[in-house]
């Protein structure tokens, strides 16, 4: 299949293991980059380098930060008591467009798949108790996985690790556990849910 | 309503084709292998996106080509519509509606319906549950657009499990318990609506062999599933889970969820007596048209428009007192489309239809039917 020069053929190879892209949009991609003058090559490829480099796992809730903490994380003025759980960073900005949370927020780096070998040590799961269990200020957990079986299952899963805890310096009442209501098409993604969409799935969460 | 005319391309033996039908009866005819039950799974695919035998959707793209196409252009009531399915090598299909791009191929379900009668039918009779529950799916999808969500959710959800319970780790256990829901969940919904629609074919499916034994025979179709499945679809859920529970030690020791609408069946009952242990072929062959008779008038009723009549080899099988019923019942239907090898097996159908020759993936007006 060396159709092309060697330079080429590597391009298209790398660019195929991207996710949605298939031979033909790889083409269409390499094509369009190479009409392009040198600089735009660089820049793209400088970014790349750069974002990967500078970016990494926020200590706290797993978003993507180039500090140690994530802006959200680090601003003073969120409500401490609520924690709003997603499968991936995009989503964390998904819910930061609706203006209408102002809680934290917990990544968990995807779903429970077994059929992808992917377990509870996969996601960020035991920072997520520890996190519940050391920090204490909670007191309601959203649970806001994408509305497919596996978003479903996880949620479940959570629930059942933080069923009862304790809410700290609030003898006898335990944090909330809530799962965002089925406002969501069915099978579709939170990050591409529109805004108010998703504000109506916040407001009609409901408890598991 | 119903369909114009079709375009295929790349699709099995037809490079490329263009024929435009009779409204109501067209009959297909050529010798074996040259293109003609291929012409009703092009139809097929415009009514259900998929094919009513190939196991992949790849099985329909030409031999050496990448991409295949149907196109089927609808007189409605409304006015034209065409529907357009493309399949792609290794690529999900996509589904043109008025040349627009459409994200659901869900959406197709049940505005062009669609019965196939074919002489595998007869493995619906004689074969395992899975055939039908693929009858049964068939039918209620065609019907009722929210089901597909409930099967691809359930069969998810079931092959997550499996896979969980093939690890056989410990630690599964509570992991396990998070997929009862959605599995439960889903298979309530099924359960539901599976055992709703099987109660109206077995009417149906009555109805049609006493019509077809003259008044001789009783037949009953009955959901078959593995725990009980009337009530509150809340009520049936939470028996599920029960019963997942309760099979929890099996599962484990055999790695396989044993509890469950994926373990369905329906049973198939003349004069008492189970079809597929006791009936002679015969009655076994009639049970299986009685029961796609059934789906048909099923489809009648629930779907707004006559369902297509997709008729494959069958009519040579029937006795002329037969082939006069399924006439008879084909002209109070939609649009039907028949193929057989020989002019003599559709003696008293040749006269009121358009017939097509059919040969090496080419299709031919040979005599252009009554007036439409
Ligand atoms: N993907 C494909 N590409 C090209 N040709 C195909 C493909 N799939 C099947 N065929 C060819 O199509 C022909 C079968 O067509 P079809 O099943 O429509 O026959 P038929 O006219 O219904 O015959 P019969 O009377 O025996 O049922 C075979 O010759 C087969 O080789
Ligand atoms: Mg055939
Ligand atoms: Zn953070």
């Amino acid at each position: 299949m060396a159709e092309y020069p060697p330079s080429l053929e590597r391009l298209l190879h790398e660019l195929e293991k991207l996710p949605g892209v298939g031979p033909r949009s790889a083409q269409r991609l390499a094509f369009h980059m190479l009409k392009q003058p040198l600089e735009a090559a660089k820049a793209l490829s400088a970014a790349l380098l750069d974002a990967r480099t500078r970016l990494h796992p926020c200590r706290d809730c797993f978003n993507l930060t180039e500090e140690t903490l994530c802006r959200i994380c680090a601003q003073a003025t969120r409500d401490r008591a609520s924690l709003l759980v997603v499968e991936d960073p995009s989503d964390v900005a998904a819910f930061e467009r609706t203006r209408e949370y102002h809680g934290l927020y917990h990544v968990l780096g995807g779903t429970l798949s077994p059929l992808e070998g992917r377990g509870p040590q996969d996601l960020t799961l035991d920072a997520l108790v520890s996190r519940v269990q050391k920090d204490g200020g909670f007191k309601e957990v959203i649970v806001a996985t994408d509305p497919t079986v596996e978003g479903d299952s996880t949620g479940l899963y959570i629930q059942q690790l933080l069923k009862g805890m304790p809410v700290h310096g609030e003898p006898g009442r335990t944090i909330k556990v809530s799962r965002l209501a089925r406002g969501l098409p069915s099978g579709g993604d939170v990050e591409y849910a529109d805004e108010t969409t998703l504000l109506k799935a916040l407001e009609g969460r409901r408890e598991i | 309503m119903h369909v114009r005319s079709l375009r295929l391309a790349h699709f099995r033996n037809y490079e490329s084709l263009e024929v435009e039908f009779h409204p109501q009866l067209n009959l297909f005819l050529g010798p074996n292998a040259q293109g003609k039950t291929n012409v009703l799974e092009a139809l097929y695919c415009l009514s259900t996106t998929r094919s009513f035998r190939a196991a992949s959707d790849e099985e329909m793209i030409q031999f050496g080509r990448e991409e295949g196409a149907v196109e089927g252009i609808l007189q409605r009531e409304e006015g034209e519509e065409t529907i357009r399915m493309e399949f792609r090598r290794s690529r999900n299909k996509v589904l043109w509606v008025n040349r627009k791009k459409q994200k659901k191929l869900s959406l197709l379900l049940g505005r062009l319906p669609a019965v196939v009668f074919s002489p595998d039918d007869l493995f619906l009779v004689k074969g395992g549950p899975a055939l039908r529950r693929r009858y049964l799916d068939m039918t209620v999808l065609q019907m009722d657009q929210g089901y597909l969500t409930h099967l691809q959710q359930y069969d998810r959800a079931l092959k997550q499990r499996n896979s969980l319970l093939r690890q056989r780790s410990p630690g599964t256990e509570s992991q396990l318990a998070a997929w009862d829901q959605p599995l439960a969940r889903h298979g309530a919904a099924l359960m539901l609506k599976r055992g709703e629609v099987a109660k109206r074919l077995s009417d149906f499916a009555g109805q049609a062999l006493r019509d077809l034994t003259g008044d001789a025979e009783r037949f009953e179709v009955r959901y078959e599933p593995c725990l009980p499945w009337e009530g509150l679809e809340s009520s049936v859920a939470e028996k599920m889970l029960e019963a997942l529970a309760g099979a929890r030690r099996e599962e484990t020791a055999r790695g396989v969820t044993v509890v469950g609408p994926h373990r369905d069946d329906l049973g198939l009952w003349v004069n008492g007596q189970l079809l597929r242990k006791f009936g002679s072929q015969g009655q076994q062959r009639t049970g299986a048209l009685a029961l796609k008779l059934a789906q048909l008038s099923l489809l009648a009723e629930g779907c707004h428009t006559a369902p297509l009549v997709l008729f494959d080899d069958v009519m040579a099988e029937l006795d002329e007192k037969r082939q006069a019923f399924f006439l008879n019942r084909l002209r109070q239907g939609g649009q039907a489309f028949l193929t057989g090898t020989s002019p003599h097996d559709f003696s008293a159908a040749s006269k009121a239809a358009r017939i097509f020759s059919v040969e090496l993936g080419r299709v031919q007006w040979v005599q252009s039917g009554p007036e439409g």
